[in-house]
Order: structure tokens, then C-alpha cells, then sequence
């Protein structure tokens, strides 16, 4: 009998049940059907100079699927969108915007239909799409075929150099809501939970939200099903990088590419634990620059002089990742009948809320004190001795002067306490 | 949202982004601060497009949507002071129309929520110094809330004055949870205790040793390592 295998060594495939995918892969017969289209439309030459003047595209074993949002498309375009490509309504877009969206395809496939597409818009006879402010350019990455750990490699990588992506692609879509960088929500706690093998991977990307720059839901839901909510195992087993806004510069999205591939070659190649190790550990910016260099070449700017800036945000957040959350109903119980900080606070506060004949009868009436006017006076264990405030109070503070944890409000003339009633123990 | 995009948004898409949401914004020509007002709706003039909004929590206006200056950033995300406790601000990406800041595309929570939660601080405690999305608190929260600086947050903790203060936007300090030692918090979880008779943080997990080292040593406080 064969020995069970540990659910991080699973095939994401195997852990939620798909089949694998089978790409457009870069062929004679794919290669002669973009370029019989091109030629058909007597774009062939406008194609050739594109792609020359396009950066190569990594050659690694991956999958990856386009949507390429435009408005003003004309429906002669829609009828006659390049090979692989189909295209969509979008009710996020104005003015008959689309959403054309590619087959998955090998990186190469991609390129290549990424520039017919890009040649076809260019050449206008059918209408020139507009990239507008709302419009933007997603990448799907197939995950269905890695492991469970590689893909855990992948969001811990992929939150350690968040913030330099935002700093390549253009730091205004941080701001967008449709974007929202993973490093300002919640996420950390339920990426954390699947890193120490507390929850599984619907558990956490049941909890995740598809507006995130980085949006790994599509591997096992589908938003975009009709029903009354997404339904689990209908995803197209990717992820998706919502970070690129619609653009033309096909030399911007070719690079974009080849980071998102660089990142998934580095999840394929480091050990969870060598990850676990390098972003713990990680603290200067020369070992931030290195690791990104291993990782990214010269794809990603390098990071700002000041590396606090990135240190204490990405990175800090990427550390997070790996380590435990405490369970605070786990200490809240174990700490009931232990006295902390905390329950000290309330037993004086409620001290201070139920003052009145039960106090008096245990220790005595309050005593009245009296101070001339122009300075605060508390008491301590020194004994009595000046509030070092040198300006008159105001009204808030006045009603937050206590002696010393009472809660008695004090007298004001003319700002400064002239009487307070003293409802301590003295025990301060 | 860049403000060419804005004032060129039709009516309907006004609607849709920015109806029942939060912004900061100040009549065109003042010297006044950005404030957050609560925008209420939009209505077609025929001069343009007017604004329906509350700047405090009774007085509402309608005015040119030209004639308010608007503020398009988001604060950043992290601790911040409020009332005697913390408040964290995060931004929730969840599938939704709206820009600004409105309970569907943002996060306001109480450091000491789930404390209270856990049954830690009596109900009636807790909600006195929690957070209510209105225009009032953001104002409270973003703008008006005073600095406060490591050595009286300290202090107030100490007399027990103070749930919890940010120390910075991800370091937070509270009452002891665990002992009679202030609590140490990154964001929303705990990762240390701080001494403060000895002057020594104790981490709870080694992750987090180098943020407190470069956050709490020039305050002459030691981090243990051991």
C-alpha cells in the first residue's frame, strides 16, 4: 500500500480534484494560425516589428491566461479578434467596453497573441479600443500542477517584493480599490494558517478577497458564476495579478510577464524551508537586493536607499506569514484568574464606577483636599508633589484628573484643580 | 482617482462610486483643512452635477460639486491613536463598487476587539472607546487625534489610563493581557511583553526581533533574546 503523501506535496490539482489543464502551446500549426489572421488582415509586417522590438519572454514550463479590458470597442473588432482570443462584456467598463480574454496559453503563445491583439487595436481599421482609467490588464497563472508548498512559496515571494512591484507598475493603483496591495489587509493571518498547516486551502482562500492586487481565489472559486454566491471548485485553478492598469506599451506588460514567471520559477526552485529562512532572517538591504537579484535579475527597480520603507512593510509583512498568531481566546481563558495588566485596569475602573457606600463603608469617607490654584498636584508613592503640566487644563483633562486611580472628577477654577475628592486606597 | 477623471464622471457613475461613502474634502478658496464628510448623493443641476453631504453628524449641505476640493488618497493602513485605545485601519478588497471609504471596502478595528470578544473587558467597557464609522471619527481618527509620544503613552498605560496607544502604525502597546506586563502588538496579533521595572521586552517569537530592536533600543529599552 502506498504511503500517504503530505498534503503540502500535493498537486493543487490532486488537493481540489481538477484535471489538468492543457495549454496553446507554441507549435507550427498555433504559430501558422496567428500569422494566416495577420496576414489576412495585411498586419503581418506591423506584427514582425512589434515583436522584434518586444522583450523575449521567460521559457519555463508555465501556463498563463489574459484579460485585457478596452473601451470603445467597435463590434467589427469583436467579430474579428485574433486566434485564441475571445472576448467578453464587462459591466465595470463604459462606452462598449470588452474583455478580451486569451486561451490559456505557454508564456511564448502568449507573447505572440498579446502582440496581434496589441497590432490589431494599433491598426484602427476596425476602431482603435481605448485603455482608460478603468480599464486594466489581468494575468491568470496556472497553479493546478504545482505543489501545495510551491504555491505557499509563491504568496510568501510574492509578499516579500510587493512593494517593488507597486514601485514598477506605478504607484497609483496602490491606491486603487480594485487593487488592493495584500500588505494592507488582513490576509497574513489565514496565509499563516496554511504555511503552519492549520488550515487548508479553502479554508484560506475561502477568506480571501478577489479586489487584492495579488487574487489567488480564481483557483478554487469562480466569482464570476451566476448563482447566489461563488461556487468552490468551479475556479480555473489560477492566480490572478490584477496589479497592471490598460496600457499599450507592450514592453511594460512583456516585463510584467517575465516577473510573475520569474516568481513562479524561484517558488519551484527554493525549499519552504530555505523561503522560511531568508525572510525571517532577512534585515539589511543588501540581502534584500540579493535575493531579489537571484529572483528577478534586473526585472524590479531596486528598492529605495531608505530600506525601512520596504523593511517594515513588505518584508515585515512576508515575516508575518510565519509566525504563529497567538489564539487571544487561548490567552484570555488561560489568564482568567491570573492577574494581569489588563484586569487590573478594570478592577480599578469599576472601583471608580461603583464608588459610593460600599467604598465609604470600607474605607471611610472620601477626604476633601484643597490646593491653590496654578498647579496640578498628584500623589504617589513619593507623596504629594507638582503635575508637570505648565499650562491651565482643559475641560476633557479636567474630567480625566484622577488621583491616582480614581476616578473622582476634580474641581477647576479658572482651569487649574483647586479640590479634588480623594477616593483612593492609597495604594498607589 | 486622479480629480480631471472625477469632475468628468457622469452622473450615474458618481452614484455608484462615491453615494454613501467617505471623502475628504473643503470648500474651494478656504483656508479650512481637508475634513471627511459623509457624501449623501448626487443630484443633476444645470450647472453641473451637485453634492449632497454631511460634515458633521447634523449638518448636512448641498453644494456644485466643483465648488469642494477633494482628496482622493487613502490613509495608510496600520495603528492609529484613538480616544484611550488603538484603532488599525485596513482596507478590505472585497467585491464591490465603491472609491473613498465606506464599511464595504474598509476595516476599522479595535485593537482590544478581540479581547472583548474573548470576554476579556466587560461589554459596556470596551464600546466606550470603540470605533463607529461616521464622519466625526474618521475626522477624530485621521485628523484631529493628538500625538502621542512614546513616553506619555507609556505613562498612561502605566496608570492605567489607557486601553492601548500606537506606538508607531504597525507597533502597538496595551494593558497586559497575559501578565501584569504591557502587552506588545503588531498589528492585530501579540508578539511580546514589555517589563518595565527592568526595562526589557521579552519577544514571543524571534520573527519579529530585528522591528523590535530598531523600534524600542533608542528608547533604551533592551529586547531579550535568550
Amino acid at each position: 500500500m502506498a504511503a500517504k503523501v503530505p498534503y503540502k506535496l500535493l498537486r493543487i490539482r490532486q488537493a481540489v480534484n481538477y484535471y489538468p489543464l492543457e495549454p496553446v502551446r507554441f507549435t507550427p500549426s498555433t504559430l501558422a494560425k496567428i500569422e494566416k489572421f495577420l496576414v489576412n488582415r495585411r498586419l503581418m509586417t506591423a506584427y514582425e516589428e512589434r515583436l522584434e522590438r518586444c522583450p523575449p519572454i521567460m521559457d519555463i514550463d508555465a501556463v498563463m491566461g489574459l484579460e485585457v479590458e478596452a473601451e470603445k470597442v467597435m463590434p467589427a473588432l469583436i467579430e474579428n479578434a485574433p486566434p485564441f482570443w475571445t472576448s467578453v462584456q464587462d459591466n465595470s467598463l463604459r462606452n462598449n467596453g470588452r474583455e478580451f480574454l486569451l486561451l490559456p496559453s505557454t508564456p511564448e503563445v502568449t507573447r505572440r497573441s498579446l502582440v496581434a491583439l496589441m497590432t490589431l487595436f494599433r491598426d484602427g481599421k476596425l476602431g482603435m479600443p481605448d485603455f482608460s482609467w478603468r480599464t486594466s490588464i489581468h494575468v491568470h497563472l496556472n497553479m493546478r500542477n504545482e505543489r501545495v508548498e510551491q504555491f505557499l512559496n509563491f504568496l510568501v515571494l510574492y509578499l516579500l517584493f510587493e512593494d517593488s512591484i507597486f514601485s514598477f507598475l506605478g504607484e497609483e493603483r496602490r491606491a486603487s480599490n480594485f487593487c488592493v496591495p495584500v500588505q494592507e489587509t488582513e490576509m497574513s493571518y489565514f496565509i499563516s494558517r496554511m504555511l503552519v498547516g492549520k488550515a487548508r486551502l479553502p479554508a484560506g482562500l475561502c477568506e480571501w478577497q478577489k479586489y487584492s492586487a495579488l487574487n489567488p481565489r480564481p483557483i478554487l472559486y469562480n466569482d464570476h458564476a451566476s448563482g447566489p454566491g461563488p461556487s468552490e471548485n468551479n475556479g480555473k485553478g489560477t492566480v490572478e495579478f490584477r496589479h497592471l492598469g490598460g496600457t499599450y506599451n507592450l514592453s511594460l506588460i512583456l516585463q510584467w510577464f517575465n516577473i510573475i514567471l520569474s516568481l513562479q520559477a524561484a517558488s519551484r526552485r527554493y525549499s519552504p524551508d530555505y523561503i522560511e529562512e531568508k525572510v525571517t532572517e532577512l534585515g539589511t538591504r543588501a540581502e534584500y537586493v540579493q535575493l531579489q537579484t537571484d529572483i528577478f535579475g534586473d526585472l524590479l527597480p531596486p528598492p529605495p536607499r531608505d530600506f525601512s520603507s520596504i523593511l517594515y512593510s513588505s518584508v515585515a509583512y512576508a515575516k508575518e506569514c510565519f509566525c504563529p498568531i497567538p489564539s487571544i481566546d487561548d490567552i484570555v481563558s488561560a489568564n482568567a484568574r491570573k492577574e494581569t495588566g489588563l484586569s487590573q485596569m478594570l478592577e480599578l475602573r469599576t472601583r471608580g464606577a461603583t464608588t459610593g457606600d460600599a467604598r465609604k463603608k470600607k474605607v471611610g469617607a472620601p477626604k476633601l483636599m484643597q490646593f491653590p490654584p496654578g498647579q496640578f498636584w498628584t500623589s504617589g508613592a513619593n507623596g504629594i508633589a507638582p503635575w508637570d503640566f505648565s499650562v491651565p487644563a482643559t475641560a476633557a483633562q479636567a474630567h480625566q484628573f484622577h488621583h491616582g486611580m480614581g476616578t473622582q472628577p476634580a474641581t477647576f477654577v479658572n482651569g487649574f484643580v483647586t479640590q479634588y475628592i480623594d477616593d483612593s486606597e492609597g495604594d498607589q | 482617482m486622479m480629480s480631471d477623471i472625477f469632475f468628468k464622471l457622469p452622473y450615474s457613475d458618481l452614484r455608484l462610486y462615491y453615494n454613501g461613502t467617505f471623502m475628504r474634502a473643503k470648500r474651494e478658496g478656504t483656508d479650512n483643512p481637508l475634513r471627511w464628510i459623509y457624501v449623501e448623493e448626487f443630484g443633476e443641476a444645470p450647472a453641473g452635477v451637485n453634492v449632497a453631504f454631511r460634515d458633521t453628524e447634523s449638518n448636512t449641505a448641498m453644494l456644485p460639486l466643483k465648488s469642494l476640493k477633494w482628496d482622493f488618497t487613502v490613509p495608510p493602513s496600520g495603528a492609529y491613536n484613538y480616544k484611550n485605545t488603538v484603532v488599525l485601519f485596513f482596507r478590505s478588497p472585497v467585491r464591490q463598487t465603491t472609491k473613498g471609504i465606506a464599511k464595504s471596502n474598509t476595516h476599522f478595528i479595535n485593537l482590544m476587539r478581540v479581547v472583548a470578544r474573548a470576554g476579556g473587558i466587560p461589554q459596556s467597557f470596551y464600546s466606550a472607546h470603540d470605533f463607529v464609522l461616521s464622519a466625526k471619527s474618521l475626522n477624530l481618527l485621521f485628523e484631529d487625534m493628538e500625538p502621542v509620544s512614546y513616553e506619555k503613552g507609556l505613562e498612561k498605560i502605566a496608570r492605567k489610563q489607557s486601553l492601548a496607544y500606537a506606538v508607531n502604525s504597525r507597533i502597538s502597546i496595551s494593558q497586559g493581557i497575559i501578565s501584569t506586563h504591557p502587552s506588545i502588538w503588531l498589528k492585530t496579533r501579540v508578539i511580546g511583553e514589555l517589563d518595565l521595572k527592568r526595562e526589557i521586552i521579552y519577544p514571543l517569537h524571534t520573527a519579529f526581533v530585528p522591528e523590535l530592536l530598531s523600534t524600542f533600543v533608542d528608547k533604551g529599552l533592551i529586547v531579550n533574546q535568550s
